[in-house]
């Protein structure tokens, strides 16, 4: 009797003998989404094609120019990915690169003021994200909304720290992202520590809880995880991950912006959704991510080298971003499909 | 009747809001409420409003519209480099671009509803495609003088009230009448609570949602033509903060950004609100800087209050 | 895990004493006393809204009891959420099935205890195996620990839950509807693990609607009513009419009322040959007017693809004709059009076909907005009044339409969902699984309009899972495997088991199943 459960175990399969291996690929690491590893695909397909359009950019010195390029994007679309697991999304990082480059600019005089600045700007963005998080877990505020106003309040704080962009860095800061450190350029070093913070991260209980919110709320209350408290730690991390972005971008434009964030803030998002993260929540993750950028990225530079006006940057970014979605849907449909997924 | 109260709340809160604006002001700045001043406050809230119409349509059934800020300036640019500065053309070149502003929206609303992207990325998307456009096509130069009869229009008056008010008062009224009397109206709301149900009720959500976004599209055209006479010319960028005003006004006004509650008579307050917020501050000689701060916490007030009320709503969905 | 503990036969195991809960001003739990004794397998029975669900929430943190005290061998019990009550000793299965979706099998059945490397990451190597060794403990060879729940089928799913629970070993495990979606031979399973864990000393708390297999497994019953203990009896001691009346606080007539007259010649609804998509192939029925045809299928048969299609809710080939009419319905309201109404309860059981902060009113007239429309505007007198006689036919409990309809109670809410058609000039209803997880009282009052509405000459197409529905109910029953119609019984000459073979005889076909041991067909497990 116990026999006849295996059919209606297996979801829909009476032909189950035939696809063995590829059922096992497709269906039992669940890491196997594909759409971060189209996400790659199209990434590299970009950077090849910049590449034949701009010969020597297979050095490393040129990977480590592209690399300072996306750092800021790339560290923002982080903590912007973990905010999107939790379905939610994080608008009030744009506040937090504003005020990050605004204290940069005003306040780094030398090596210890710097130092203790820059804890200070850290604690900025962590402190963001718990305010965020109260009012998103405990009072069950929209997230849109939230976020929306908090970037309005950290902008207008950022606007009264420096009131015009421009501001001062000290050089050796400045120049720390397109130095090299042992050979290789810092930039593609903090992108390395970066991805390996992630992998470790993903693995931990913080990161289950995470997951398991994002894909079912009321599934994850059951099972013990508290909404508050997976919230708090969802945007903390992305506060945080916005102030160390405001750290890099005041680096790369060697002073301080109080509108720094507002241009960055949806590129974020593009970023994690072009990489295959879900809006929804529960699916997908930084690996996916750093080829968003990347692509992102290099789409500008591709348009450059082949001497196009820079404004088509603009549309294609926009035409990437839905055509990106849309390939994405479709791949994880047919992939549901194949793997005898049973969502009807 | 009590029933229409509960339901009303936030709305209520946020005219009185208004009205306790309006006293701070006077207190604050003596002759605050005088004619000439509440002319422009009224001009400046119409306008947020005007765009948060689509804004608050879209909103109602569970999406967001990225993309006005760009259909408004696309509208005007459009406006002052083909006008000359002449009234000829406006005839024939205002529908066109009403109706360009209708095509934008139509897109977004076959990407949300046909190929089910998310109405974040569809209406970022088609932003970042219409400033890629628009940039292309100016070149990043500006756009030149509005036609004489579009400054006449915007800036004109028919008897003590300026004509952008009235137009205001039209759209408020056609706004109300058909969220609450139509089938139209019933279907949005019903659509912005369960798609799945509706469509069960034989709803056409497709249609439905697909109409909200072809209305937002028209109305940030129509506002970037009104805009631009107002100003008398066009320039790039004109559109931004009317992202930030159309969706702060919506959510003052105490619609659900989820959809499926909230009118438009709500929207009119949060604009009146942003307006006056606007108008008060620099009274008080703080800066822009203390406006955005300001906005940001009258928001986060609003959706609190208003989230007492809407906590029990999505229940089945 | 709990260390085993020798407990004297038959000592309490659970107990609450005097539980109370209210919300808002209603009073869901009254001063419930209830014990749960090792070795037993305890049916706890009643009405939707009696409080069985609340009591259950009670016990395991999801809720705070305002009053009375909960113990668990003799000390007081107060776990913050179902994950600490199992880890404690009472174990959960609930109703809604909380897993998560986009984590696996084992990443769900060990959600807090994955075992951790010394980096704090996650073994999954060790969980693996952990897992593999529990389904074999359980007999269950036939769930991969990496599957994703979402690739799983409810069914599936209702086991992963079940083994997550078991494997904290607790001592007393509460089902909470743990068979709704089950087939015979896996609810057959189920009871049987239910009666070997209280061999072993375990206390078994055994939640349905379902009176049969309460009948095969339970040793003692109590029955809550209107949040209130109306008592606790030995099974032996006590009827099924009897449990039914203490339960309703009334005696029930009948739960199946009598059969219209036979329906009329008058073919109103006949596909040929429909498909769609890999589960409905080529199905052909006929519903006359005036009938009741029910459809009856194992999970996952075509039935919901049938009833989808017929709606518009799917695509689908073939033909089907309406009143004579052939037609093409490629959606709803093309259904609505050739007169097609569809009342469909989801596996999921969310978005149960009504909006519920809007008015009874607003709720019934939504598919006819046209009709009550002039020049463009709402028309509310007639709207009201057309609501008004919906109301009064269907006789949905309260007058006042303008009420939200989330203040009414599930069968009333019931009505409205298929109150909607009836103003449609729906002359076929399609009713998928709409007594599902509901209790007796509102049963009773479902298959009254059904047969209300059939004696007015509607056809009705009915999908259950509940057998003995199936059996009373319609006039006719159609039996579905692998997306046709493999056999159709007229009322008179279908009982239970003549039904479970039907639907579960086309399974032992060779060309079709993985395993083939042979099944133990007949004797259903509803007697």
């Amino acid at each position: 009797m116990i026999g006849q459960l295996g059919s209606p175990l297996r979801a829909g399969d009476s032909t189950a003998g035939a696809r063995g291996v590829l059922d096992d690929l497709l269906t039992h690491a669940r890491g196997a989404d594909i759409r971060p590893l189209a996400a790659w695909m199209l990434a590299i397909v970009f950077y090849l094609i910049y590449a034949a359009l701009q010969p020597g950019m297979l050095t490393i010195d040129s990977l480590g120019t592209l690399a300072a390029d996306g750092l800021p994007l790339a560290t923002l679309a982080l903590g912007q990915g973990i905010v999107i697991l939790t379905a939610g999304i994080d608008l009030s990082v744009g506040g937090v690169m504003s005020l990050g480059t605004a204290i940069a600019a005003t306040h780094f005089h030398g090596t210890g003021s710097g130092l203790a600045w820059t804890a200070v700007v850290l604690l900025i963005g962590l402190g963001v994200g718990a305010f965020n998080g109260v009012l998103i877990g405990a009072l069950g505020l929209q997230p849109f909304i939230v976020t929306l106003a908090t970037w309005s309040i950290f902008d207008g704080i950022a606007l009264i720290v420096l009131p015009t962009a421009g501001g001062h860095v000290p050089e050796g800061f400045a120049g720390w992202i397109t130095d090299n450190t042992a050979g290789f350029p810092n930039a593609i070093w903090a992108l390395v520590v970066i991805t390996i913070l992630w992998l470790w991260f993903r693995r931990t209980k913080v990161a289950r809880r995470i997951y398991a919110f994002g894909s079912d709320r009321e599934g994850a209350r059951m099972a013990g995880v508290s909404a508050t408290r997976t919230l708090l730690a969802a945007y903390m991390l992305s506060g945080f991950c916005a102030a160390v972005a405001s750290l890099f971008y005041a680096m790369q434009i060697t002073g301080g912006d109080p509108a720094a964030g507002d241009g960055l803030i949806l590129p974020s998002v593009a970023a994690v959704v072009i990489g295959g993260t879900s809006l929804f929540g529960g699916q997908g993750g930084f690996v996916g991510t750093i080829a968003g950028v990347l692509t992102l990225t290099t789409l500008g530079n591709v348009i450059f080298a082949v001497n196009l006006s820079s404004y088509w940057t603009v549309l294609a970014d926009g035409l990437l971003l839905i055509l990106a979605v849309l390939a994405g849907g479709g791949l994880h449909g047919l992939q549901q499909r194949f793997s005898g997924g049973r969502r009807s | 009747m009590s029933q229409l109260f509960q339901r009303n709340r936030p709305v209520i809160a946020a005219y009185l809001l208004v009205i306790v604006l309006a006293i701070i002001g006077e207190i604050v700045a003596s002759g605050f409420l005088k004619v000439s001043n509440i002319d422009q406050l009224i001009i400046e809230a119409a306008f947020i409003a005007l765009v948060a119409l689509g804004q608050t349509f879209v909103i109602l059934v569970g999406g967001i519209d990225l993309s006005i800020p760009w259909v408004l300036n696309g509208a005007a640019v459009l406006l002052t480099t083909f006008a000359h500065g002449t009234n000829i053309k406006m005839a024939w070149l205002i529908p066109v671009l009403l109706a360009g502003g209708g095509m934008v929206g139509l897109i977004n609303g076959l990407g949300v509803t046909l190929l089910k992207v998310p109405p974040i990325i569809m209406t970022l998307g088609m932003s970042s495609v219409v400033e890629g456009a628009l940039l292309l096509y100016t070149k990043g130069g500006s756009g030149g003088n509005a036609p004489s009869g579009d400054v006449y229009l915007a800036t004109h008056r028919w008897g003590p009230m300026p004509v952008v008010a009235l137009v205001w008062v039209a759209v408020l009224a056609a706004a109300t009448v058909s969220l609450s009397r139509t089938p139209f109206g019933r279907r949005l709301y019903a659509t912005g609570l369960s798609k799945r149900v509706s469509e069960f009720a034989g709803v056409n959500t497709g249609l439905v949602t697909a109409s909200v976004y072809v209305i937002s599209g028209v109305g940030a055209a129509l506002t970037g033509i009104v805009l631009a006479g107002y100003v008398g010319q066009s320039y790039l960028g004109m559109g931004d903060p009317y992202l930030f005003s159309s969706v702060a006004a919506v959510a003052i006004g105490g619609a659900s950004i989820l959809g499926g509650s909230g009118n438009y008579v709500g929207t009119t307050a949060g604009a009146l609100v942003l307006a006056l917020l606007a108008a008060i501050l620099p009274t008080l000689g703080l800066p822009q800087s203390a406006l955005e701060i300001v906005y940001g916490c009258v928001i986060l007030v609003a959706i609190s209050v208003s989230s007492g009320q809407i906590g029990k709503r999505r229940e089945s969905s | 895990m709990n260390e085993e503990t020798i407990t004297a036969a038959g000592a309490d195991l659970l107990a609450t004493t005097d539980i109370s809960k209210t919300f808002a001003g209603v009073h869901a739990l009254s001063h419930v006393s209830l014990q749960v004794r090792g070795g037993e397998v305890h049916a706890l029975l009643g009405e939707n809204g009696a409080g069985k669900s609340t009591l259950v929430k009670s016990v395991s943190g999801v809720l705070r009891p305002d009053s009375g005290e909960v113990t668990f061998k003799g000390a007081p019990f107060t776990p913050s959420d179902p994950d600490e009550s199992s880890r404690r000793g009472v174990g959960v299965v609930f109703q809604e099935l909380p897993l998560i979706p986009d984590l696996t099998v084992m990443e769900n059945i060990y959600f807090n205890r994955q075992p951790m490397t010394p980096v704090g990451t996650v073994a999954r190597r060790r969980m693996r195996a952990q897992a593999e060794r529990l389904f074999a403990d359980l007999g269950l060879p036939g769930i991969s620990p990496d599957s994703c729940i979402r690739d799983l089928s409810v069914a599936a799913r209702q086991f992963v839950a079940i083994c997550k629970v078991l494997a904290d070993d607790p001592d007393v495990v509460i089902l909470d509807e743990a068979t709704s979606a089950l087939g015979p031979a896996e609810v057959d399973w189920l009871l049987a693990q239910a009666t070997r864990l209280a061999g072993q000393g375990k206390g078994i708390v055994f939640i349905s609607h379902r009176l049969a297999e309460v009948q095969e497994i339970a040793d003692r019953v109590t029955v809550l009513r209107n949040g209130q203990l109306a008592g606790t009896w030995d099974a032996s001691e006590v009827s099924p009419d009897e449990l039914v009346s203490q339960m309703l606080g009334r005696k029930l007539e009948q739960l199946y009322p009598e059969r219209a007259a036979e329906p009329r010649p008058p073919v109103l609804l006949s596909t040929r040959q429909l498909s769609s998509g890999r589960r409905l192939r080529e199905a052909s029925i006929e519903v006359h007017e005036g009938e009741i045809l029910g459809i009856a299928g194992l999970e996952g048969q075509g039935q919901l693809e049938l009833f989808l299609s017929l709606y518009g809710m799917r695509r689908s080939r073939g033909g089907i004709t309406v009143a004579g009419k052939p037609r093409r319905i490629r959606s709803p309201r093309d259904a609505l059009r050739a007169g097609i109404g569809l009342a469909l309860v989801p596996e999921d059981r969310k978005g149960e076909g009504i909006l519920p902060t809007l008015s009874i009113r607003e709720n019934l007239s939504l598919p006819i907005l046209a009709q009550v429309t002039r020049f463009g505007l709402l028309r509310r007198g007639v709207e009201q009044s057309l609501v008004a006689r919906v109301i009064a036919d269907l006789k949905i409990a309260r007058g006042d339409s303008e009420q939200p309809v989330s203040s009414l109670s599930g069968g009333n809410q019931q009505k409205v969902v298929v109150g909607k058609f009836l103003l449609t000039g729906a002359k076929l209803l399609l009713l998928y699984d709409l007594t599902r997880g509901v209790d007796v009282g509102t049963k009773a009052e479902i298959f009254r309009m059904m047969t209300d509405l059939a004696s007015q000459g509607y056809g009705i197409l009915f999908y259950s899972s509940d057998l003995s529905e199936l059996v009373n109910v319609p006039h006719r029953v159609a039996v579905m495997f692998d997306g046709t119609i493999t056999d159709e019984f007229a009322s008179g000459e279908l009982d239970q088991e003549k039904l479970i073979a039907a639907m579960v005889g086309h399974a032992q076909r060779p060309e079709v199943v993985t395993d083939d041991r042979p099944s133990t067909a007949g004797a259903g497990s509803e007697a």
